[in-house]
This record gives structure tokens, sequence and C-alpha cells, in this order.
């Protein structure tokens, strides 16, 4: 089935087999379909693979450079406070170019939903470690695995983001595991902008067969490692307005 | 009149990790101990999979100023996909080589079917005013990092390509023909179910990459690979056996492209007989 918002001409699009973004994508666009909101949407995609869903809906898509989406779609939100302000960032992006821009972000409480990808490397460029790297991993800069002794532990976007937001943000991390969830949380997650209450996260944990160098069932025996230490669930919900 | 300067320009293109890049390089290296001028520059998209390579390679006697060009002289196809990207490098001077021909001739050689580009790399060497040993030593080069067995086999297609090549003339007509096969026409894959309730289901197969997660997450093994069909990066893609199926849908909520679709029909004349 295909999301209604989804360009036809486009397909198939330009992710690699079996990559999570097509999940992500297409969850976010029956959302879209589902709240009616295509025709006041914008879609901000950061640099690296988020970029490559530039052409892939019918909505207007803004491209940015790492990290800075954010603020860009916040600015927009401010000038034109009708539109749905949608950021799609990667775990790069997000947690190490733009981390500034991410917690000013959640600091200012900006009435926008950000949409972190996690894979858990830098799969544009071909799978080096990034700051969400588990243990162990191998990638292309660490070919003996993650030694967490110097470089820290896996980071926790999330939890790090918690104490900076007031209690209108909703903050929550998925899995592309289950499609139905993932979609029920960018629905949440939307809602809370549209209300003008305040700043929404989703982190999606999500697959790169093709760095990992995986097969559809190694791939998601791994994903079930990402989900063991990241925790998935409703990290915080917003307090309700009576 | 003769031509005091030589000046080709060839544009390989390809599937990606089809050995386009490696043939231009093996080239370009050949051309440059000959003593030739030469110039290459490869193109690909984002893609780390599965997207059009083209690698622009140029062969002169005299200083070369910019790596691209608009028309080729020569054009070297490897892939159906490929046409469409292409077309306009093309004018009525420019040779084809059609490489799409040749698909299945290095396993009817018994040869793996990755030799395929040095089966066209050979093929193209019959046009150049390169020493085909200088090509087999740039060869040996390039591939020295790889077993014997590949390079042995590499160099036999290679022989066989320019075997092919010199004796291009008489099959020039078929060369040129460049066949169409539009992928955006491709038919879907539907199958129905016979038992009540109907289930349709339905696989669109341009849309279908492979991955191989929808085989992986069906409860009750309905999906396969299929032995004949292949989807838009020349992977096989997925069949349904329809009978096993019992229309829950995952297949569908799970595939990335978007390339499957489940219904179930209940007519309102069959819940009525029901009760």
């Amino acid at each position: 089935m295909i999301p209604k918002c989804y360009k036809k001409e486009s397909l198939p699009h330009l992710f690699c087999p079996g990559c999570g973004y097509g999940v992500i994508l297409k969850s976010l666009g029956f959302t879209i379909d589902h709240l009616k909101i295509a025709h006041r949407t914008v879609l901000g995609l950061d640099i690296g693979c988020a970029l490559l869903a530039w052409n892939l809906f019918d909505v207007d898509t803004i491209q940015t450079h790492h990290g800075r989406t954010i603020p860009v779609m916040a600015g927009l939100k401010f000038a034109h406070p009708n539109t749905i302000t949608l950021a799609l960032v990667g775990d790069g992006g997000a947690y190490a170019i733009g981390l500034q821009s991410l917690l000013h972000s959640a600091h200012r409480n900006d009435p926008l939903t950000v949409i972190v990808v996690n894979n858990s490397l830098y799969a544009m460029t071909g799978g080096q470690m990034a700051p969400t790297t588990l243990q162990d991993e191998v990638t292309t800069t660490t070919p003996l695995g993650r030694d967490c002794r110097k470089t820290g532990l896996p980071f926790l976007g999330p939890e790090t983001v918690v104490p900076l937001t007031n209690h209108f943000a909703y903050i929550a991390r998925v899995s592309i595991r289950n499609p139905f969830v993932l979609e029920e949380t960018f629905k949440k997650a939307i809602l809370n902008q549209m209300r003008g209450q305040g700043f929404s996260l989703v982190e999606v944990l999500s697959v790169c067969p093709t760095n990992w160098k995986t097969d559809a069932e190694k791939t998601f025996r791994f994903l079930e490692e990402m989900e063991n230490y990241y925790r998935l669930g409703e990290i915080k919900k917003p307090l309700e307005e009576k | 009149m003769k031509r005091e300067h030589l000046s080709l320009k060839i544009l390989l293109a390809g599937e990606g990790g089809q050995g386009v890049q490696a043939m231009a390089q093996i080239l370009q290296n050949a051309a440059y101990q000959t003593g030739l001028k030469t110039m290459y520059i490869p193109n690909y998209g984002v893609e780390q999979r599965g997207g059009v390579s083209l690698a622009y390679l140029q062969i002169s006697t005299l200083p070369i100023p910019y790596p691209k060009f608009k028309t080729a002289d020569i054009l070297v196809l490897m892939c159906e996909r490929a046409i469409f990207r292409v077309k306009p490098y093309q004018d009525s001077q420019t040779q084809i080589i059609n490489g799409v021909f040749f698909l299945n001739t290095p396993m009817e050689h018994n040869l793996s079917p990755k030799t395929h580009n040095m089966l066209i790399l050979g093929i193209l060497s019959t046009l150049l005013p390169i020493d085909p040993e200088i090509i087999r030593q740039a060869m040996k080069q390039r591939f020295q990092k790889a077993s014997d067995l590949i390079l042995k086999q590499n160099e036999q297609a290679f022989l066989l390509g320019r075997g092919l090549g010199l004796r291009l003339p008489q099959d020039a007509q078929r060369l040129k023909k460049i066949p169409v096969n539009d992928h955006r026409k491709w038919p879907d894959q539907v199958s129905v179910s016979k038992n009540h309730p109907k289930i349709i289901h339905t696989i669109i197969r341009r849309y279908c990459k492979s991955c191989g997660i929808c085989i992986l997450r069906c409860p009750t093994k309905a999906l396969h690979f299929s032995k004949t069909l292949t989807g838009i990066y020349g992977t096989p893609i997925v069949e349904v056996e329809i009978k096993k199926c019992v229309g829950c849908r995952m297949c569908e909520s799970v595939c990335p492209d978007t390339a499957i679709s489940v219904k179930k029909e209940k007519s309102l004349a069959d819940s009525s007989q029901k009760r």
C-alpha cells in the first residue's frame, strides 16, 4: 500500500534494499494522510541519507546542512505558525555535528517535531563510527569494534534532551520493528505540535543492511541488540492542559 | 582524409557493482602506458547500491582540457536501466556496444557472471589503438589483490570478448539495436486465493529490491524469492504461495519499498450467507 502523499513518479525510492528509512517514511506518510495535513506540512531534510527522500513526498521540502534543519524549521514555524514543520535528521546530524541546534530548540520549547533516525553509524559516507555506535560494533573506523573506554558510551539523545524541556514536550523512542507503533508515535508527536504546546522528539531505531553488511535475518538480530541498549517507549509525555 | 589527431570519447554505463569503474580504470592505465593522453572521471549517484554508474573516459594524442563531454564516440551499455540515462550522449556517429546482449555469454562458457565487464572490455579493446597485451598487464595490476582463479577467469573473459569483438562488423547491425524494456511498464504480480474470504496479494515488480524482510517476517512462510523474475536492481523479486497466505498484511506493513499490498475481499452477500 502506498501513502497518498507519496509522489508515485519518484518510486521506487532511492534508498538501499532493506533500508529502515523506507518504513519510517511510509509510516510518516500514513500519519500525514490520516491527519490530513499534507497541504500545510513542510518537511525539513538533513544532510545524509535523509536527503534521499527529497522528491518522495508531495509536500513542501527543504534540505539543509548538518543538524541545521531544526533551527530552519523553527524559524519557519515562527514566520508561518500555521504550518506543520517536521525535521527529519540522522543521528550524526542531530547528536554530533548539530547537537547544539537540537538542545537549544528543546530548551526554547519550539513547537516543532523532530524525527531522529538512529542507525548507529554514518551511513552515507560509508559507515564510520558515530556517537550512537554500540560497544564492540565493527564500523569502517573501528575495525576491532568500538572501545567504549576510549570513546565513551553510546550517546542517549532523548535522555539528554529531557532535562532541558518543560512539561509540554513529548519525547519518545521507537524502533522500525513495529510500523504500527511507529505510526502511532508520529501521530502523537505531530498532534503535540498541532496543539501548539511544544517540542516533540521521536528517536527511531533504524537499520542499515548496506553498512552493517547483513542480510534480513542478521539485520533484525542486530536491531534487537540496539533495542536492548536504547530503551524503547515514551520517555516524556506532555502534561494535559486543563 | 586520415585524421592526424586521435581523440576518443568513451562513455561506459552500467549498474552499480557491475565493474564499470574498474573497466575505465584498466583502460586508462593501459592508455597511459601506451603514451597517450587520457582522462577519466566517474559519475554515480549518492546510492551505495544499485544506482546507474557512469564512467567518462577520454583517450587522445592532445592534452584534454575537460573530463566530461556531451557526445560520445563509443557508448558502452552494460544494463537496460542505463539506456535512458545515456540516450542524450549519442549522435549519428556514435558506435554503440550493447553489453546487454552478452549478459549470459560468460555463463555459456563456464565463467562467473561477474566477468561480464571483462568480456565487454575485450570487445571494446578491438576498437581502440591500444595493444591488448598492455591491457592485460593493466588488468593484472588492477586485480593483483584478487585470487588467481578470479584473475584467470577475467583473462579468459577478456580474450573471449576480444574474439567476439573482432567479428564485430558482421554483428554490427545487431549491436546497434537497443532493446527497450521499460521497467515502468512491467505488470504487477497479482495472486488471488480461491478460498473464502478472497485474498488479493499484489507485488509491484518494479518496486521490489529483494531485501527479504517480508520473507523473514511472514508468519506462515508463504513468501519466497522468485526463480525467474527480477526486480529493478536485477535481483530476484518476492513471490507468494497464495495457498499458505492468511491475509495478515504483515508483509505489506514491513515492506520498505511499498511493493506489496494485500486486500481481503468480503462481499456483502458472502457475509449474510454466513449468518
